[in-house]
């Protein structure tokens, strides 16, 4: 089996890593070995933030290169655009509708354009995520994501290991985020 | 604000703040995951977890792991990407585990320090990033003449295609110049079993050792199987033996002949080390060194030729396990060495060869770039060529070429910029409000230092001249005026100025420079998390400590005209600039204000509300030259007129100077942050 390569975008504070690490862990609590390649540092000046993730039965290096994800998670429409290169042919792009804009950069259309974009990439989807996780009581759209990936055919991980890895994750707190998981997987049936 | 050049003191120094980096704040028990638990029952963090689980732990947790599970006695560093995360585990840990943590002034200083306690017979580390090693080469190379007594790992972070650093400085070299036997991980995997077996190891050997990993062996993460964590129960003590530990030439001469022959036993005991060993068949061969280990592996797979080319892994670049690495090559027609950056396996590989006679021929650089982090797609054409095979078709892309030129417009850059609030804005702002002022008489330098602050050389402040390197600015601005006839005003943060701003600073007075220095104080290390320095009063774990006054530093050094500033005064910034160039001589202006994200995190703890600034539509004419001068990143171009983003703005006040907006549109609370 090779690995399944899997690349998450977004801008600082959306939750980025916490949602590769998150996968990353469910991944090892179902037995199976994983790289994940995070940028750090310049995210709290406005900086974007990904995270590689590399999941199978043995995964040799932390990298991913052009063209190699199968699936491209992205929490801003311009953090979307910049890593679709990286999308396979066959692969999915699953990207918030949200956008926001670089400091000092203003984008008069909200993002028409990157979605007018994101329509001609095959496999690619904009979802509405802010509404999705607003109807379950979530803020943060990463969790809406999460779902949408774990309902795109071979993905690695299936429901019932994420969803725990979110309970263990977010304890108390876990009900509105399990709630935003679901319907994000429910989007994309 | 006068220009008087004295001291006042009506801007006080700013409050010691709690410890605040990301991991060291888990120090004081708030666990990120605590709530899981019952209550006040903290889950431990996955670094400190139980030996035989495996959890997912990032390169750098797990070199601090592996640091633990050899029983470390003390840990010392200066902050510095990508090594940081080390020393912020190891401060988490320490609570628990009772190992001595220090942050340094300087990564020289973390070295000493680190041998005084391997000096004494325990078992130290000391990490930073790769230039770090820079300043701390001279302890080093006096103390791999003399061994250690305990284990000793000098932690050096390389950084192949700068990702935040200067240069690709590939320490290996240092290593060997130095003596220092060097381990590199394959990988964030094997990384916390490599740092254990370097700390034993150089305490068997009697030898300081070096751990070099890179970017991607720092900050990635893998499924680490945990080992366990060993009583700690040495006691540090120090044996008189001056002829040991002073290297007189009388000493060191002995001291160099006992290092040749540690190294000549050090020589024979890499053979054993587990971190080299070979796999596959056939009459060709790569050796993968370090974190380009796993990239040809992976190459290898994806030419449909695993296991059917010899693969050597070498965890031990220096000095090389040559009896394996002879019998690899007797079996190789051909070689080619696969490493990051410089070809230094190569050449001593290519020197091994040679020196048995084998007619093997090794190749290295002649097919894998010198330049950058390798990676499959990087190493494929050369890795292929070497073995006569033509790379598959690469993976393809879903989108066309057509589409990636049209990403590659839509994909809006998001450079790192300066926070809304922060105070190196404005002070950049002042030096060119002051260059202004000059007209046609004169020009303004500005040798920068490293820091936050560098990013002052982005548009649309473009107030950056030079950077070299920690402590530069200053030692550049003592010649740069002099020798080109222009005003100078170097910068330098509060940290960077413990760090390597001291010497230069006495060197500009004395030898008479004529600059003015903008001290940017703002209480902490922000660049790289908020480290403590010496000017702060907190130690890496909180303790409260002696504090140092900026100001009696610098008069200390013999600068009489000192002035401090708030740093939201963008006015009066610009006229203590204009004072200190009219004078000759050394003036200092302390640029004082809080680091913006410090003040942010308090607000966010407490559930307070900053103030905010508004802009008055019916003042604003709508040159938006308050964001192409100034460019707060809260202000935002809405229509024909300037908006400021209330999500955004912190309130510091600074636009509300004439000198942003002449036309006065802009209001708000003068008076910098608050909390």
């Amino acid at each position: 089996m090779t690995a399944y390569n899997l690349v998450i975008a977004g801008v600082g504070g959306q939750g980025v890593i916490t949602a590769s690490a998150l996968l990353a862990r469910s991944a090892i609590a179902s037995g199976l070995d994983v790289r994940m390649y995070g940028s750090y540092g310049m995210s709290q000046r406005g900086g974007s933030v990904s995270a590689q993730l590399r999941i199978g039965e043995r995964v040799l290096n932390a990298r991913i290169e052009k063209g190699g994800a199968a699936l491209v998670l992205a929490l801003d429409l311009v953090e979307a655009v910049r890593w679709a290169p990286h999308l396979a042919s066959g692969g999915r792009l699953v990207a918030s509708g949200s956008l926001v804009p670089p400091a000092g950069k203003v984008v008069r259309d909200g993002g028409a354009r990157h979605i007018d974009f994101l329509r001609g990439v095959p496999g690619a989807v904009v979802l509405d995520a802010g509404r999705l996780s607003g109807e379950a009581g979530q803020r943060g759209e990463n969790a809406v994501l999460l779902g949408a990936a774990s309902a795109v055919p071979g993905f690695p991980l299936g429901p019932d290991a994420i969803e725990q890895a979110l309970r263990d994750e977010f304890g108390a707190r876990s009900a509105p985020v399990l709630a935003a998981f679901r319907r994000g997987a429910e989007a994309l049936k | 604000m006068g220009n008087t050049g004295a001291t006042t003191g009506r801007i006080p120094a700013l409050p010691a703040l709690p410890v605040q980096s990301r991991i060291a704040r888990r120090a004081k028990g708030y666990s990120r995951r605590s709530f899981t638990g019952p209550p006040g029952v903290a889950t431990p963090e996955p670094f400190l977890e139980k030996a035989a689980r495996k959890v997912l732990l990032l390169g750098n947790e797990a070199i601090a792991r592996g640091l633990l599970e050899a029983g470390v006695d003390a840990c010392t560093a200066y902050p510095g990407t990508p090594s940081t995360e080390i020393m912020e585990t190891l401060v988490a840990a320490s609570k628990e585990r009772g190992h001595y943590v220090e942050w340094s002034t300087n990564e020289k200083v973390a070295a000493e320090v680190a041998i005084s306690a391997a000096v004494c017979g325990l078992r130290a580390s000391v990490s930073m990033k790769g230039v770090g090693t820079n300043v701390a080469s001279e302890p080093l190379q006096a103390f791999t003449y003399m061994g250690t007594v305990g284990g000793f790992v000098f932690i050096t972070a390389d950084d192949p295609s700068m990702n935040s650093s200067h240069n690709e400085q590939d320490n290996r070299y240092f290593a060997r110049e130095a003596y220092l036997p060097v381990f590199e991980p394959a990988d964030s995997s094997e990384a916390k079993e490599v740092a254990r077996r370097a700390v034993l190891l150089s305490e068997k050997w009697r030898q300081p050792v070096m751990l070099r990993t890179t970017t991607v062996i720092g900050h990635s993460s893998a499924p680490v199987l945990l080992g366990e964590l060993p009583a700690r129960d040495r006691k540090g003590s120090f044996p008189r033996d001056p002829s040991r530990w002073t290297n007189l030439p009388q000493n060191a001469r002995r001291m160099r002949n006992e290092l040749l022959g540690r190294m000549a036993l050090i020589r024979k005991a890499v053979e054993e080390v587990e971190f080299n060993s070979e796999s596959g068949t056939g009459e060709l061969g790569l050796i993968g060194s370090g974190a380009a280990h796993p990239v040809a592996a992976e190459a290898l797979e994806v030419l449909g030729m695993a296991g059917k080319v010899r693969l050597f892994k070498l965890g031990t670049p220096f000095p090389l396990p040559e009896k394996r690495l002879e019998a690899f090559l007797r079996k190789c027609k051909r070689v080619l060495v696969v490493e990051e950056l410089e070809p230094f396996v190569e050449e001593q590989v290519q020197s091994l060869a040679h020196r048995l006679g084998l007619d093997t021929r090794v190749e290295g650089k002649s097919k894998i770039p010198i330049t950058g982090e390798l990676s499959v797609g990087r190493v494929l054409a050369g890795i292929g060529a070497f073995l006569g095979r033509e790379p598959p078709e690469a993976a393809r892309p879903a989108l066309s070429a057509a589409q990636e030129s049209a990403a590659a417009e839509l994909a809006l850059p998001r450079p790192p910029v300066l926070c809304a609030g922060c105070l190196h804005r404005n002070a950049f702002f002042a030096i060119n409000l002051s260059e202004k002022k000059l007209g046609k008489a004169g020009r303004i330098l500005r040798p920068s230092d490293i820091g936050c602050y560098t990013l002052g050389y982005q548009p649309p402040l473009n107030a950056v001249d030079t950077n070299f390197c920690m402590g530069a600015g200053i030692g550049i601005a003592c010649g740069l005026g002099r020798f080109s006839g222009d005003r100078v005003v170097p910068q330098i943060g509060d940290s960077t100025f413990y760090h390597a701003g001291i010497p230069p600073l006495i060197n500009a007075v004395v030898n008479g420079s004529d600059l003015v220095l903008l001290l940017l104080d703002n209480g902490t290390t922000a660049m790289t998390g908020h480290q403590p320095h010496p000017g702060v009063g907190r130690r890496a774990c909180g303790e409260t400590a002696t504090r140092l006054d900026l100001e009696r530093m610098v008069r200390a050094c013999g600068v009489e005209n000192v002035e401090v500033v708030p740093g939201w005064d963008v006015g009066a910034l610009s006229k203590a600039i204009d004072a200190g160039n009219a004078r000759k001589g050394v003036s200092v202006v302390i640029v004082r204000e809080r680091c913006v994200l410090a003040v942010l995190r308090e607000r966010r703890a407490f559930g307070r509300e900053g103030p905010v600034c508004a802009v008055d539509p019916e003042k604003c004419i709508g040159c938006f030259s308050c964001i192409t001068k100034f460019g707060c990143p809260a202000m935002r171009p809405d229509g024909k007129k300037m908006r400021i983003d209330a999500g955004s703005c912190v309130g510091c006040g600074a636009c509300v100077d004439p000198s942003v907006c002449a036309e006065g549109a802009i209001g708000g609370k003068k008076g910098g942050l608050e909390s």
